[in-house]
């Protein structure tokens, strides 16, 4: 059986193609990580959600870099702070977290974990089940980074926003991901008419739409 | 930003300090009581979810609760990649982030650092008002 049969007839059939496509490419070799640690990432994330409001993962410092599992303490602490803790993230924990798993390693782990968690979380606003994790493929990571990146937008080298707003290429440098990422977002949010302040291809209105969006942001404490 | 510019779109003027921090009531927004709770409760995944989502359900049916599910969903990977990343909030945008900023006390969000650029047009917007 596909997945995502179980939202098939609630949910448009634009937003089930963006997540079988994500699905299809999350246990397959990345950049930076292989198959098994990107569903080792995914995992972590499902492991960390929902978080009891004692549970933070402090100083990344304090976790072991090394180890037997598929992720380090180190990682899965990283993974679990991108997933939960985002705005904790300065420019000091980021430079220490790219001095240990790099730009591209970074970029991609937190690619990753932002498509794992918007499809999880709606899946839990709706109260049924989170679809199971694919199968992971064997294989090497390309070790690609792509060419033209800018400083100035991030923290991370980015791709030139050109028109596109500073989100749309913040993880950039892991490319196929952060376009994965962007397809949930068109998919799941603007369609094509981002532009436009009256939308008419939602049930709900664009001001009922952006009153959600507000405070989600509020509650993870994002500026942006 | 685009909560205010859809609402004007609208003719609907909204009290957007509410929006971000308020419990939804008199924000200016049809149901924005119901989508509040909804929101809160799906952040936080507790037990009273379920009975806020059949709230929702009776206010704008069951394909408005989807597409706030939807948004709170893809919001929350939005912030991620946005603070994770530590992209500064766009050119363009600024000033408007500035005054939304001032009204929401959003500034004192540890994210605002990103986008140093803020501090500088709430200074020069509280000259331009004497404050």
């Amino acid at each position: 059986m596909k997945p995502f049969q179980s939202l098939g007839k609630r949910i448009d059939p634009e937003i089930i193609e963006s997540f079988e496509i994500v699905w299809d490419h999350l246990g397959l070799p990345g950049s930076w990580w292989t198959g098994e640690q990107r569903i080792a990432i995914a995992s972590e994330v499902r492991k960390s959600n929902p978080r009891k409001l004692w549970e933070n993962v402090g100083r990344l410092e304090d976790y072991a870099k090394d180890g037997d599992e598929i992720l380090s303490p180190y990682v899965k602490a990283v993974v679990r702070m991108v997933a939960n803790e985002t705005s904790k993230i300065d420019q000091q924990v980021y430079d220490q977290v790219i001095a240990s798993i790099g730009e591209g390693g970074y970029a991609e782990l937190a690619a990753v974990v932002s498509q794992i968690v918007a499809i999880d979380q709606l899946c839990d606003a709706l109260g049924i089940g989170r679809e199971k994790l694919p199968i992971s493929k064997e294989g090497k990571p390309t070790l690609e980074r792509p060419g033209e990146l800018v400083t100035g937008v991030a923290f991370l080298p980015t791709f030139a926003a050109d028109k596109l707003p500073h989100v749309a290429v913040s993880l950039s440098l892991a490319q196929a991901d952060n376009a994965r990422r962007m397809l949930l977002v068109r998919a799941m949010y603007s369609g094509s008419t981002f532009d436009e302040m009256i939308w008419e291809h939602r049930n709900l209105s664009r001001p009922q739409i952006e009153l959600v969006a507000a405070r989600t942001s509020a509650l993870n404490e994002c500026f942006y | 930003m685009l909560l205010s510019s859809s609402s004007a779109a609208l003719d609907e003027s909204i009290d957007v300090r509410n929006a971000v921090n308020g419990n939804g009531a008199d924000v200016g927004v049809l149901h924005s009581q119901q989508l509040i709770a909804f929101t809160e409760a799906a952040h936080r995944l507790d037990e009273t979810l379920p009975t806020v989502r059949e709230n929702l359900i009776a206010a704008v049916g069951e394909k408005g609760m989807i597409d706030a599910a939807l948004t709170t969903a893809v919001f929350r990977s939005l912030n991620i990649a946005a603070d994770s990343s530590g992209i500064r909030i766009d050119d363009e945008w600024e000033e408007i982030a500035a005054y939304l900023a001032m009204e929401t006390e959003a500034d004192q969000f540890s994210t605002a650092a990103n986008s140093p650029n803020i501090g500088n047009h709430i200074h020069s917007i509280k000259i331009k008002h004497g404050k």
